[in-house]
Order: C-alpha cells, then structure tokens, then sequence
C-alpha cells in the first residue's frame, strides 16, 4: 500500500520516540522480573497470540464472511454478519467461565452462575435482534424504494 | 493529496464491483475505517493502561508514590474502569484487526526502513494487544494455563503493546489525519455518491461493533455496577455472594490458617519502631474504643462489595504503642507464605481514622473466611492488601 510521502510530523516522532523507550522499558521489566514473569513463555504466548489470530481465527472468520456472502440474500448480510460476530466474542470471552477452569471448592462463591446458561441466553437475544432487523429490512425493501434502508447491501 | 488518495480507493472499489463479496470488502477494509476504529483502540488502550499502571503503582509503591486514603472508594471505580474498558476493547480490537487483515498480504512486504520498523513494530502490538486481553479475562475467570505469574505478565506486557502502540501511532499518524481530515464537510468532491456509500457502509459496520461492544458490556459490567448485576451472565460474581454477603477471593481453608487462626490465644503484636512492643489479645482489642466504617472490598479484578466494618482504628493502636505518626506500617497475616501475606499502610492511610484492624462486619464476628479474628480494612485499598487474619503490625 501506499506510505505517506512526506516527512513524518514532529509529532510522530515523539510518539515514536517515546513508543519505543515504553517498548524498551517492558523488555527490561520483563527480563529484570524473570522469576515471575518467565519471558521465554510469556513471549511465546504473545507470538502465539498473534499467530493464533492470523493462521487460525481471521482465516476462519474469512471463510464464513465468504460463506455468508454466497448464501444469505443481501437484506440478510448485515444482521447475520453482526450476529455471527457478537455471538463468536461472547462465547469467545465466555469460554472459560463456562468451563469453569478457575472453580474452587472453598470459594462457591466465585464462578457462582451458571455460564452456559447465560451465555446460551445471550446468544439468543442477539439473533432474535438480528432476526428484528431483518425483518425491518425485509419490509423496506418490499415498501416504497424512497424508504430504503441505509443498511441495505446494493 | 487528498484528491489522489480518494481517487485511489474510488478506483479501488470500481475494479471489485462484480463480485458483492468484494465490494463488501473494500468497503470495510478502507484505510478511513481502520482509522477511526484505531482511535477508538487508541482510548480504550490507554484508560487501561493508564488505570493499570495506577493499580500497579498502588500495589508496589515507589518513594515517590503514596497513594491518598480518600476518596475511599476510588481505587474501587478505577479498578471497574480499567477491567470494564478492558472487556469492552476486545470488540473493536478485533474488528480493527479484519478490517486491517489484507494489508498483512501487501506486496512488496517490505519498501524501506521506516516501513520494516512499522512492521515489526505490528507483532508486539498485535500480539500484545491480544495477549492483555486473552490474560485479562483469563485472570476475571481465574484461570491461568501459564507458569508466569499474571500481574508481572499482564503489566509487563502493557508496557510492550502501549510502546508499541504509540509507534504504530507515530508511524501512521499521517495517515489518520488525512483520513479522520477527510470530513463530510467536502460534500462537492468529484466521487462524493461513492463516498456517501462508503460512509454509510462504514457507519454501518462501526455501528455494529458498538454495539457488541455494549453486549459485551452488559455480560461483565454488573460485577461492580449493582443495578446491572442480574444481567452480568459472564461476571466472575454476584455482589452480595460470599460469606455474611461480601465475596472472597482467598478461603481460611485455601490460605491453611484454620486452626492458627482459632487459637485461643491469639495475640495481635505491634513492634518494630515503637516505644513500647504490644501483644494484645481479642479480649485486649475488644475493650479498646471501636469504630465503625462502611467500605469496599475492592477486588484487583473489577468486582467490589461494601459492609460495615467495627474494629480498632489503627491509628489508636500506633499511638497506643508510641509510634511516630507518618510511619509506613507493615502489617502480616498468619498465612505461611504467598504474595500477599504482607501488605503496607503508607503514612495518609495510618493516619486515616477509617483505616481499621475489624473484628466484625455487619454487626456479626468476622467470619473465618472474612479474616477472623483480625483483619485489615482501609479506605482506598485494592482488596489484595486487606490483609486477612492480621497477627502483626510492624512499624517502619
């Protein structure tokens, strides 16, 4: 793509300046702290993340946005798009909860709901939103052209 | 410039018009929306980074640091803030990531020096972006598939992602102004019916994310706002929950003080720089003048819960035993080991009359998961450093 052909504002450069020495800080924290940080695993689990998201989770999400896109009519794309999404973050940030990984015997207090349940309760919501806003693009587009949707795909 | 730039993303979206899908991806994948969802990122990173290098100052103060007593339930709010912003980044940080993905393929992948440093500079930011996040909610479900331990991680890394974020700024900083510069206010511009459906499709798109976003909100927010508890479904607790109704993070059983901490004769010592060493019984602190205090349990991962805190004031015991006022105080719990079996009171909280050594909460003996017999409660404390089953007070 295209870099930006002037030179960089003064700006910039502080930002970059600065961006680099709280970089530099947090390796040296990072080292320095070695006993508890554990950098060869720490830093594993950063190129992980990053991997994790560009190998498994976007190629994922790629090949759904194609399947969507091939299969579901135009007034169906946004609400079905959004829906898809929510529904993945939630179970996303949900995962653990619902597995209950961090449950201990002498707190019942914590992890005290029932996840699935919740979440389950959740992910219906934000489909029968989807399906409301469906349904309001459906009637749009069989009314009037001038009472269109903004949201409509062309 | 600014004409060039918009005839380039015209032209971009005239060749892809055939295939829907690849209209829809040009639409989304513009440098406009990767812009404004940045600035939204750009927020949200820094409140967290803010609040959490707060947070971490608090609990590991340097000299120059003393953190204030009052207003009591500050760190509480600063806290939610910075667990609640947290969970609500994940959204829109993944929807800069998609929207921004095809420039992960650019060609050549390399033009310059500057361009590789921008580069390089994507893998501690994205990576780091999502490992705060990953850790962060891992650590509100209180699961940690790791050796390291997660403060230092978490915090360690801040330092990493926010660096590398401000580069990331720095080195785009052209960019967001040209594109963010690029306002509806140029509605006579020669392609502006493309960029009116460019808009609308934008519009659309961050519309969406705001709103998981606000799903997302909803499903964590009721661990520290009460009216939104019934609808917190992913909260780590219910407020209200946990013995005489305050949660707890650490059981008597869990911290292996049962019977230590029903030993008969308990006896609470005040020594260190003092004119005269202490050791008082339950029976000694019970007959002391007692005070009242409603405060939080303010948990470092964003729930918090009020009573009423009785007991000794602590300040009465450090006058009581001859210390100097504006003394750091060590106080230790009966704990064998663990991070937090000592806490420090900086000098404005020893000196706040709320800062107690409570024998009761709610009107009822403290229960044994609650600290019994003696447990440390002050205003404007992270809930770690409420040291339970308090046995010494050391004056610095």
């Amino acid at each position: 793509m295209k870099q930006p052909s002037e030179r960089p504002s003064a700006f910039a450069l502080v930002a970059i300046a600065l961006g680099v020495t709280a970089m530099g800080y947090g390796v040296w924290g990072a080292l320095d702290n070695e006993g508890r940080t554990h950098p060869v695993e720490l830093a594993g689990w950063v190129v992980g993340a990053d991997l994790a998201h560009d190998l498994l989770l976007a190629p994922l999400v790629a090949g759904v946005s194609w399947l969507v896109a091939r299969s579901i009519p135009a007034i169906g794309q946004h609400p079905v798009r959004w829906a898809l999404a929510t529904s993945g973050v939630l179970c996303l940030i949900a995962w653990p909860f619902v597995r209950g990984y961090g449950r201990n015997a002498s707190v019942p207090s914590l992890l005290d709901r029932n996840y699935a349940v919740g979440l389950s309760v959740y992910v219906g919501i934000v489909w029968a939103i989807a399906g409301l806003w469906l349904l309001r693009n459906w009637r749009a587009a069989r009314g009037d052209t001038s009472d269109q949707s903004s949201s409509l795909t062309p | 410039m600014v004409r060039e730039r918009t005839a380039n993303t015209v032209t971009q979206t005239n060749t892809v018009t055939q295939a829907n899908t690849a209209t829809a991806r040009s639409a989304l994948h513009e440098p406009k929306m990767a812009a404004l969802l940045g600035i939204s990122l750009g927020v949200t990173f820094t409140v967290c980074f803010g609040t959490g290098v707060l947070s971490h100052l608090i609990q590991y103060p340097p000299d120059w640091f003393a953190w204030p007593a009052r207003p009591a339930g500050l760190y509480r709010i600063s806290q939610a803030i910075h667990v609640i912003t947290g969970f609500v980044s994940i959204p829109i940080l993944l929807a800069k990531l998609w929207v921004v993905f095809p420039k992960l393929f650019e060609w050549p992948p390399v033009t310059g020096v500057l361009h590789l440093a921008e580069r390089l500079s994507l893998l501690p930011l994205v990576g780091g972006g999502l490992f705060m996040m990953i850790s962060g909610t891992a650590n509100v479900a209180r699961w940690y598939p790791w050796t390291f331990f997660f403060p230092a991680a978490h915090y360690w890394v801040a330092w990493v992602t926010f660096g590398a974020l401000l580069i990331h700024l720095g080195s785009k900083w052209a960019i967001v102004r040209e594109e963010v510069g690029r306002s509806s206010s140029r509605p006579t511009e020669a392609h502006s019916l493309s960029e009116v459906a460019l808009s609308g499709k934008r519009r659309a798109f961050l519309g969406g994310v705001a709103a998981t976003s606000g799903v997302v909100f909803l499903a964590v927010a009721g661990n520290t706002i009460r009216p939104l508890s019934r609808l917190a479904v992913l909260a780590q607790r219910r407020p209200g929950t946990g013995p005489q109704n305050i949660p707890i993070n650490k059981s008597a059983v869990g911290a292996g003080v049962v019977d230590i901490a029903r030993d008969p004769n308990y006896r609470l010592v005040i020594d260190g720089r003092v004119g005269e060493r202490l050791e008082l019984s339950l029976a000694d602190l019970t007959a002391m003048p007692q005070r009242s205090a409603v405060l939080p349990i303010a948990c470092v991962e964003g729930w918090s819960s009020s009573g009423r805190w009785t007991g000794v004031a602590v300040r009465d015991l450090l006058e009581r035993a001859g210390a100097e006022p504006d003394r750091t105080i060590g106080v230790e719990s009966m704990q064998e080991g663990g991070l937090y079996r000592r806490a420090e009171i900086n000098r404005h909280q020893a000196a706040d009359p709320d800062t107690l050594l409570a024998l009761s909460l709610n009107g009822e003996p403290l229960h044994i998961d609650h600290g019994f017999p003696v447990r440390l409660i002050g205003p404007n404390r992270p809930g770690v450093q409420q040291t339970k089953w308090v046995n010494r007070l050391e004056v610095l």
